[in-house]
């Protein structure tokens, strides 16, 4: 680990250096053009999307993780995780050296360490690392009951203290304190209770994250459905199937704001549907198009405390952010 | 290699396994789907027939492209495949990703080999997730489809109007489809009633899809319910019945044996000898086994000319309690040796074929693997040993200590 003094003087050079570029860009660039407009009390405008100097990231469906107290937003694909400052620009990364392997999430602890979640689809890892990304220790569910005990994680959140580990698969989640101690467990397909019960369909959660309240949010495609969980474990669910605007076609990622709206990636028709907190529709944000400010195939959506939107995208479009106003 | 690449034959190969669930019925639920799960159907862009991706691959990978939690899941997006690590769906019609996977290798000092990512299965167009044509066959191999024009429903018929009625027969029409017809546990169709063709494939009396084929026989096969899995314990044996080389000759013609002297026989007999093989071989050196446990998952065979679902179904297993050998009068096929949609190996084989040792000092090779042989770059060829591992389905080595190409499974020369 001798090159991390050389990653420090690094990515404070990098800082101030992006820092200058994004003013200037702010400075001399257009206002940002509104891309959609609704009457119903959201309106949204394109910012940019997540960018290094060479240009957007040319990802398809990368992973997006938000550290809302730094204002730092975190992509991850593959092995390796790029971390952006506020104006979208990369300030730093780490992973590619590290041989973790598939890096499938990260939560961002209240402390600022990070935690890794690695999934090798029969197992998994949890790897505590430092700021700067470098591995200090390996951590495991601590006390989790036999009926949790088979699941291998492929999402991650961290809420208030909270880390939920969610098993697509199993459609389990595990809730635990920050150092890895359970605390509760949920079983959404029992919750939901689910068609597949009655009919043999599987259902697979595509969509997941964990709003302000405590609240789980989960989307199943093959039901045109969007699910809210409350802590106290109340569900209810919106959502039918169409292709006007309000209607599902194949969802994806699923994110709320401050404000209690949900932002829902529907992936067929590119854009994201935007309810508020009664599920009643809003707006859409978005079209199908590869402009800039339009969508090709959403899969993830994150919403930071700025009112920001982050959707990731295919044809290695990155990841796309806007600005989301009251209207 | 290169030279190799000009030479080679490919044999037919069919695209099979998109769509379907793990479970009993899933969201096609052996017929067409809801259709708003791919047509926006008020606000879609010109020419796309309704669809919302960029082209018919892409609305399918739409749903279809992820990694393990269910067993329609046949593409890993590039997102979970970092250098190194191998896709994670382990169906057996393969997981497109392996597309994605290029090597390079130094066998020996001053020469440096490489593999395509698209030499590994069928190029399907899906341009919103950067699968592209096949820059190598601008046509089909032993075929005259135009290779742009691959795509999910050149095989598929994603309308999934195909169907096997009450009787066993198969037709486009003549009762509802009421679910998939394509698993171990299956509902038996009543008068009246029909299920989906199996992994809706088109098929007799469909119609042509992307590339305009149209199929002029039935792919008759059972898969367990149950069959995007890790193959480390127990196999995941699919039943193939009559038709399949044939129906893989729709688009490769000329790969087929009937039509060519100079390509490896397809759709016939195993006879006594290779069947005999078959039956007696355990790995390189080792040809001890009986027709009772000698079925092997990597290199399957057609069930002579079956086309009874129950006799498929009973062959149906994931749990190992089905392990007998071919008879003499079971089938060679296409799938014998390929797979359909891709595999982690040139050609789209089912096992390395490009060199000599496919398994050395008792071990799948790869760069990083303990064994000093193992890990030489001759024998790993750029995969690391997750990579060649899941390329079989997460098998265990069970071969020969230094294992040749399972040609000798039914050859038995080494």
């Amino acid at each position: 680990m001798d090159f991390i003094p050389n990653r420090i003087a690094g990515r404070i050079l990098h800082l101030a250096v992006v820092s200058t570029v994004c003013l200037l860009a702010v400075v001399f660039s257009p206002s940002p053009s509104l891309t959609q407009v609704n009457a119903e009390g959201v309106k949204a405008s394109y910012l940019y999307g997540l960018s290094d100097f060479t240009g957007s990231l040319p990802y398809t469906w990368p992973k997006i993780g938000l550290d809302e107290t730094r204002n730092e937003t975190y992509v991850i694909y593959g092995d390796i995780v790029r971390m952006f400052d506020e104006n979208g620009m990369e300030v730093y990364r780490f992973g590619e050296d590290l041989g973790l392997g598939p890096i499938s999430d990260l939560a961002v602890l209240g402390d600022g360490n990070i935690l890794l979640l690695i999934n090798r689809l029969e197992s998994y890892e949890l790897v505590l690392c430092d700021f700067r990304g470098t591995p200090a220790s390996k951590i495991k569910i601590e006390n989790l009951p036999p009926a949790f005990s088979g699941m291998v994680p492929n999402r991650l959140c961290f809420r208030q203290g909270r880390l939920y580990f969610v098993d697509l698969g199993t459609k389990k989640v595990v809730v635990t304190d920050s150092k890895g101690i359970f605390q509760d467990g949920y079983d959404l397909a029992a919750l939901a209770d689910f068609e597949e019960k009655k009919a043999g369909v599987q259902n697979d959660i595509v969509g997941f994250s964990v709003d302000s309240k405590g609240n789980m949010l989960f989307t199943v495609p093959t039901l045109f459905r969007a699910f809210r969980l409350s802590p106290d474990k109340t569900l209810a669910s919106f959502g039918s199937s169409g292709s006007i605007p309000g209607k599902f076609n194949v969802i994806a990622g699923i994110a709320s704001d401050d404000q209690g709206r949900i932002y829902v990636a529907d992936s067929l028709r590119s854009v994201v549907a935007v309810f508020d907190k009664d599920f009643k529709f809003l707006a859409e944000l978005s079209s199908r198009g590869f402009k800039p400010g339009e969508l090709i195939v959403p899969k993830e959506v994150a919403v930071d405390n700025k009112g920001r939107i982050y959707i990731s995208q295919a044809a290695q479009r990155g990841v796309s952010v806007f600005q989301i106003f009251d209207n | 290699m290169k030279s190799l690449k000009t030479s080679f034959v490919i044999l037919a190969a069919v695209l099979i396994t998109f769509g379907l669930s793990g479970k009993a019925f899933a969201f096609h639920s052996g017929g067409v789907a809801e259709c708003m799960g791919c047509h926006n159907i008020h606000d879609a862009k010109p020419d796309t027939a309704l669809l919302a991706g960029s082209d018919i691959s892409s609305t399918c990978i739409n749903c279809h492209g992820a990694t393990g939690a269910s067993s329609y899941h046949i593409v890993t997006p590039d997102a979970d495949m970092p250098a190194g690590t191998p896709p994670g769906n382990r169906t057996p019609g393969g997981d497109f990703g392996w597309l994605k996977k290029s090597y390079t290798w130094v066998p020996r000092t001053g020469t440096t080999s490489s593999e395509a990512g698209e030499e590994h299965g069928h190029n399907i167009v899906a341009v919103d997730f950067g699968y592209a044509a096949s820059t190598e066959n601008t046509t089909a191999p032993g075929g005259d489809m135009d290779s742009t024009q691959l795509a999910c429903n050149s095989c598929h018929d994603n309308h999934g109007k195909l169907r096997r009625l009450s009787g066993g027969t198969f037709a486009t029409t003549g009762a509802p489809i009421i679910a998939s017809g394509s698993y171990n546990n299956s509902v038996i169709p009543a008068a009246g009633q029909a299920v989906g063709a199996y992994r809706l494939l088109r098929g007799t009396g469909s119609s042509a899809g992307s590339g305009g084929k149209t199929f002029l026989t039935i792919f008759n096969a059972v898969v367990p319910s149950t069959y995007n899995r890790s193959e480390a314990t127990t196999p995941t044996r699919v039943a193939y019945g009559a038709g399949i080389a044939d129906w893989c000759a729709t688009c490769h013609p000329d790969m087929h044996s009937a039509n060519s002297s100079v390509t490896h026989p397809v759709n016939e007999n195993l006879g006594s000898t290779e069947a005999g093989n078959y039956n007696s071989y355990i790995g390189s050196g080792n040809l001890t086994g009986t027709s009772a446990t000698s079925y092997d998952s990597i290199i399957p065979f057609q069930m002579d000319t079956t086309t009874d679902f129950a006799t498929l179904a009973a062959k149906a297993v994931i749990d190992g309690s089905v392990s007998t050998g071919p008879s003499t009068s079971d089938r060679v096929m296409c799938l014998s040796c390929h797979r359909a949609h891709a595999t982690g190996f040139a050609r789209m084989t089912r096992w390395q074929n490009e060199g000599e040792l496919i398994a050395v000092d008792g071990v799948w090779p790869g760069s990083d693997s303990a064994s000093t042989v193992a890990s030489q770059a001759k024998y790993a060829m750029g995969r690391t040993v997750a990579e060649t591992t899941k390329a079989y389905n997460d098998t265990t080595m069970h071969y020969g200590s230094y294992q040749r190409s399972l040609c000798n499974k039914c050859h038995a020369k080494d």
